[in-house]
């Protein structure tokens, strides 16, 4: 491959919705993130802190607090009042229940994990019992006067501790009366009649700690209810608490986008004195950090500011790890970008709309490239019906046909190019039992559509007619419960891969309508799949970066994958923080194909040699200065290209060109709430 | 004789009401015993008499309110054929939530009423089937407007007045102006935003150079 054309695309106007609230469980190490927009995200500390399942989001709700329960029961809490669960394994709520005390502002779990306790605008406290598939309302404890908005249990699990305005409360749970009251201070130097709102209280074993939003963070005796120490960290809000298991680190967002960590520690060597101390402040935020976990070994900070850190804190490592660097989840791990090779269309996937841009200023002759000064066209915008948000769409290889998919339905739709003028019609008859669609797919004749649903079924729908009709229902014979992850279908219309959450990929032919067989399971999830043309070679890449290629007829890895397991993969990529999200192949060279991740994409060429662990895998600039003998022995198959940053989707057209859509932080940041203002010396 | 038997009749409420002011003198008038009786048990009857037709009086209003409290009713109530068929329903059905749909949505005729849009006559029965929940609007109203004050609360707090909050052209301005290699405000660095200003800018250029008499090259 000499040259490549590349369309560098910037239009596509994504905007990830801030982080409100993170929880973590520690039982399976999944971290669940919630957006402002009402989606939730799940993510897997086991695999590489990939993002596993994305539950999204509502028009009508907002969540303001999550909690785990077990091993895998999510309940949400929000202004609307609600309390809800979410199923994971459908990817959708499960139920609600009203809690009758109006908007929720936060909830917390016992420690036994048998009931709930949620802070209510009324309020009141309000105790949920959890019983299995289900949850009753229990009980209420004494109201008090003012929202309650932060709410925290003490280990034993007797006692409630909760921030309202100017007041932290103590609850005996038995008797559901106050037993302590606390009255923060309210006054610092430039607002002083404003209410002080306790943001975030934590209940230790001997004391409780609150955050404030005159930027306080304070401990409390509750026993006597008397104060014990005030740390001032900030001049605006203090949002979150968070704490560690052993009770020993403390760690405080703010307003301006910094996280203070406090830590206890002796004052005198050998002495039994223990004082907190404030000791370190992450600054990786630009805006409010509202979610904060901390776990045994490592701080996960959420802000407004869309990004999700994730800070290991491993003090008493000394040399540069891969396990000790900081990671930065800004994008989605899916790709949010169809495209379409033949009508050199791209659709984009907001969460209420779509939108279909052309790269050819007319689709309809689909004739030469655009040239480089002309405009991006903007072909169709289409908007989502219903309050809920479109999880995933697709557009078909001919650019005839759009998919989406939304909690509750699956809509098609056609549209027709006539005359620069474009018309979109709908198709009706969409299967009724299609609900829950994580995955959609067309087939490369654009003919039959493909949705991966719950329980690992795929539907096969013949979208031709005026009407859709459902040809087939694949279901694997595993019994697999969970939703389908990616979908792959073969160029030649015989083959359909189908992922699921659990790391399952099976493989049906279309043909015999039948399931041909399972790839062997790896302990990773696949983050990226696609069927060569070609060759009908599964392609697939995991969390954890490894490459595996399946040969779909002899049911067996190829050669060259298992070269490549055997080798081992380079360790600069196996240490990757960003998972690959697309692979495409060049439909000219068969033994080529690419892959990306969100800062690089890779061309890997099946015919060269793979890099061993000594050699250099970023060589494409040393390459450039060798003589053409030299370069041939020094060139190995992976070919690494980071000129565009950073990348929301790549994709080989045809003809040696390339698209590549990038999507600047910076235009991000434009568009995110106002920040706080730094005073910066003479500026 | 008969002027003062007059007078004497006239004044004789008189003496009833104001017992003995001016007639002090005069002895009480005999009244027999028959009479008094017969008076007091006059008296007596009609107070029962009134009480009575007090009690039916507010009787027939209460009657005739409840009357018209019904009519008001059934003309609020929907046809009877929809009655029939909303109660005909949870017989069939069974009435626990079905925890495998999900949750139920307010506007639960969702597909199979929206692709029979123009069809007017098939909106009743599709409506039966579709997964809902009827709420009452009022409490709907209600619960929005609770929302939203409680999402203006968090909204005064956080980007209220008094918060110290800037906009994201000064914020990341400040770098560029601290940089060693001094930029512009961002807005005029960044191609892709900033419009308004930098139509602004160029216009004040254009008059500045107008006023100075420079002529652009």
């Amino acid at each position: 491959m000499a040259e490549l054309l590349v369309h560098r695309v910037r239009f596509f106007d994504y905007l990830p919705a801030g982080l409100r609230c993170l929880s973590y469980n520690s039982c399976s190490g999944r971290l669940a993130a919630a957006r402002l927009s009402g989606a939730v995200e799940i993510f897997s500390f086991n695999n590489n802190f990939f993002q596993e399942k994305v539950i999204p989001g509502d028009d009508r709700k907002s969540i303001e607090a999550m909690c785990w329960v077990g091993w895998n029961r999510l309940f949400t809490v929000g202004l609307t009042g609600e309390i809800m669960e979410i199923d994971l394994q459908r990817l959708c709520p499960k139920y609600s229940l009203d809690a009758f005390g109006g908007p929720v502002w936060c909830m917390s779990c016992n420690p036994e994990e048998t009931h709930l306790a949620i802070g209510c605008e009324d309020g009141s406290v309000k105790l949920f019992e959890i019983i299995p598939e289900k949850l009753q309302y229990a009980r209420n404890l004494d109201r008090q006067k003012g929202r309650v908005l932060s709410l925290a249990w003490h280990k034993a699990g007797s006692l409630i501790a909760t921030g309202s305005l100017n007041v932290i409360c103590v609850f005996d749970v038995k008797s559901g009366h106050c037993v302590q009251r606390m009255d923060v201070d309210r006054r610092i130097s430039s607002q002083r009649n404003r209410e002080c709102v306790v943001w975030s209280v934590l209940f230790l074993s001997d004391s409780i700690v609150s955050a404030d939003s005159t930027g306080k963070v304070q401990l409390w005796d509750w026993q006597t209810g008397t104060l014990l120490n005030t740390h001032h960290v900030t001049k605006c809000d203090a949002l979150s608490l968070a704490v560690n298991p052993a009770e020993d680190s403390i760690a405080v967002g703010t307003s301006e986008g910094t996280v203070i960590q406090f830590q206890l520690l002796e004052t005198k060597s050998g002495g039994g004195d223990v004082q907190w101390v404030r000791t370190k402040t992450f600054k990786y935020h630009t805006h409010d950090v509202r979610g904060l976990v901390h776990t045994k070994s490592a701080l996960v900070s959420g802000g407004l500011d869309a990004q999700l850190v994730l800070r290991p804190l491993m003090d008493k490592v000394e040399t540069k790890s891969y396990e000790a660097a900081l990671r930065k989840v800004i994008f989605p791990h899916r790709s949010l970008v169809c495209c379409s090779r033949e009508a050199k269309l791209l659709l984009f996937q907001f969460p209420s709309q779509l939108e279909l841009w052309s790269l050819d200023h007319s689709p309809l002759t689909g004739a030469g490239m655009a040239p480089t000064d002309s405009k991006p066209d903007k072909v169709l915008q289409l908007k989502k019906k219903g309050s809920d948000h479109i999880h995933c769409c697709c557009l078909s290889p001919c650019g005839e046909w759009i998919s989406y998919a939304t909690a509750s339905r699956v809509c098609v739709y056609r549209v027709q190019y006539q005359d620069g003028s474009v018309t979109v019609t709908r198709v009706a008859g969409t299967p009724k039992q299609l609900r829950g669609v994580q995955c959609l797919v067309f087939s490369a004749d654009s003919t039959r559509l493909f949705a991966g649903s719950e329980r690992s079924a795929v539907h096969v729908v013949d979208v031709t007619g005026s009407r859709c009709t459902e040809l087939h229902i694949f279901t694997p014979k595993s019994g697999c419960q969970e939703s389908i992850s990616l979908l792959a279908v073969s160029a030649d219309g015989e083959w359909v891969a189908a992922a699921s959450h659990g790391g399952e990929i099976n493989i049906y032919n279309l043909m015999q309508l039948m399931q041909h067989c399972i790839v062997p399971v790896y302990n990773q999830p696949p983050t990226a799949m696609a069927i060569h043309p070609q060759t009908n070679n599964l392609l697939t890449v995991h969390t954890d970066h490894q490459i595996f290629e399946f040969s779909l007829r002899e049911k067996r890895f190829t050669d060259w994958s298992r070269q490549l397991q055997q080798q081992g993969l380079h360790p600069q990529w196996v240490e990757r923080d960003t998972p690959v999200t697309h692979i495409t192949f060049n439909p000219d060279v068969p033994t080529q194909f690419m892959l990306h991740d969100m800062y690089m994409f890779c061309i890997i060429d099946q015919t060269l040699r793979l890099p061993t662990a000594k050699c250099h895998l970023y060589n494409q600039a040393a390459l450039r200065g060798l003589s053409a003998n030299a370069r041939r022995s020094q060139a190995h198959a992976f070919k690494i290209c980071k000129k565009f940053q950073p990348l929301l989707h790549v994709e080989m057209l045809s003809e040696d060109s390339l698209v590549v859509i990038e999507r600047p932080l910076m235009d991000i940041n434009t568009h995110l709430p106002a920040p706080v203002k730094q005073k910066k010396f003479a500026t | 004789m008969a002027q003062p038997e007059r007078e004497t009749e006239q004044k004789d409420p008189d003496m009833a009401s104001e017992s003995g002011t001016d007639d002090e003198d005069e002895a009480p008038e005999e009244v027999t015993f028959s009479s008094a009786w017969e008076q007091a048990s006059r008296r007596v009857r009609e107070a029962l008499e009134t009480a009575r037709r007090d009690k039916e009086l507010l009787k027939e209003k209460r009657k005739r309110r409840e009357k018209l409290f019904k009519e008001q009713k059934k003309r609020k109530q929907l046809p009877a054929e929809v009655l029939e068929e909303l109660i005909a329903v949870p017989e069939m059905k069974d009435p626990v939530p079905d925890t495998t749909s999900g949750i139920t949505t307010v506007q639960g005729e969702d597909q199979e009423a929206e692709e029979d849009d123009d069809n007017m006559e098939n909106i009743i029965k599709p409506r039966m089937k579709g997964r809902y929940e009827a709420i009452r609007l009022k409490d709907q109203g209600e619960t929005d407007q609770r929302t939203e004050r409680a999402k203006a609360f968090i909204n005064r707090r956080l980007y209220g007045p008094g918060r110290m909050r800037t906009n994201a052209n000064e914020y990341y301005s400040l770098a560029n102006k601290r940089d060693a290699n001094k930029k512009g405000a961002l807005q005029f660095v960044n191609k892709s935003w900033g419009k308004k200003q930098k139509e602004k800018a160029r216009k004040l250029r254009k008059k500045w150079i107008k006023k100075h008499g420079i002529v652009p090259s």
